[in-house]
C-alpha cells in the first residue's frame, strides 16, 4: 500500500484529488482515513444549548418567590410531621 | 475540572421571580458555562430536589418538567462507593440529619467535582471534605 497526504475541501460528500497526483487520479479502489476539525459542530452545539437555557429561563413563572431558605431548605422532603 | 452544583444554584438559575438578582446571575452564568463546556455533573438527588422546590415555589409543571429534562442529560448515576462514603460521614460526624447535603458532597468526592452552592449550611462538611466546596 502507498500512502500520500493532502488537504481538500469536502462539498457535497465529494472530495477532488489534487492534480499534484495524477498517479492516482484513476485508481479504481483506495481506502481513506479523514480527518477533520469539529470545531464548527460544536459551535453549533453550543450555541443551541445556549438558546435552549435562556428560553427555559424565560419560561419561568414561580407565583412564590424564591429566597435563600426557600432554595436551600429541603426538610420537608424527609420530614412529612408525622415524627 | 468537572463541577457539582448543589439544588440552590439550579433554583437561583431558573426561577424568574428570585428575591436576588446578583444570585441569579451568577448561577446562569455558571450553569451556561459549566453546560456549554460539558463540564456540568448531576445527581439524580439533584433532580428531586429541584422538583420538590419548585413544586414549593408554585412553578408550572410543564416548566418544571422542560428543565428537569434538560437537567437530565447531564446526569450520572451514584457509584456504591458514594453511599460506603455517605455511612462513613454519618459514623464520624454524627451528621444523620443533614443526609442530603452529606449524599452530595459524597457524589462529588465520588466524581473528583469541585462542590458549588449558596448554602452557608455547608461550612460544616468543609472540614471533612475531600475536594473543594465552593460556598457563594
Amino acid at each position: 500500500m502507498y500512502a500520500v497526504e493532502f488537504q481538500a475541501p469536502i462539498e457535497n460528500g465529494i472530495v477532488r484529488i489534487p492534480r499534484q497526483y495524477q498517479e492516482i487520479q484513476n485508481t479504481t479502489k483506495a481506502t481513506f482515513v479523514v480527518m477533520y476539525n469539529n470545531s464548527v459542530n460544536n459551535t453549533v452545539k453550543q450555541n443551541s444549548i445556549e438558546t435552549e437555557l435562556d428560553e427555559l429561563f424565560a419560561n419561568s413563572n414561580n407565583k412564590v418567590q424564591v429566597t435563600m431558605d426557600l432554595a436551600t431548605n429541603t426538610d420537608e422532603m424527609i420530614n412529612d410531621g408525622i415524627l | 475540572m468537572m463541577e457539582y452544583f448543589d439544588t440552590n444554584i439550579y433554583i437561583y438559575a431558573f426561577c424568574k421571580n428570585i428575591d436576588d438578582k446578583n444570585q441569579k446571575e451568577i448561577s446562569q452564568k455558571l450553569l451556561k458555562d459549566r453546560a456549554l463546556n460539558n463540564n456540568l455533573l448531576v445527581s439524580e438527588i439533584i433532580l428531586y430536589e429541584f422538583s420538590f422546590s419548585c413544586k414549593k415555589l408554585k412553578e408550572d409543571p410543564i416548566t418544571i418538567q422542560k428543565n428537569l429534562k434538560f437537567l437530565s442529560r447531564y446526569v450520572k448515576s451514584t457509584d456504591i462507593n458514594v453511599h460506603k462514603r455517605v455511612l462513613e460521614i454519618f459514623e464520624n460526624t454524627n451528621l444523620y440529619n443533614s443526609s442530603f447535603d452529606v449524599f452530595h458532597l459524597a457524589f462529588a468526592e465520588e466524581n473528583n467535582c469541585k462542590l458549588i452552592t449558596f448554602d452557608k449550611g455547608f461550612k460544616k462538611l468543609q472540614s471533612i471534605s475531600k475536594i473543594k466546596i465552593d460556598i457563594k
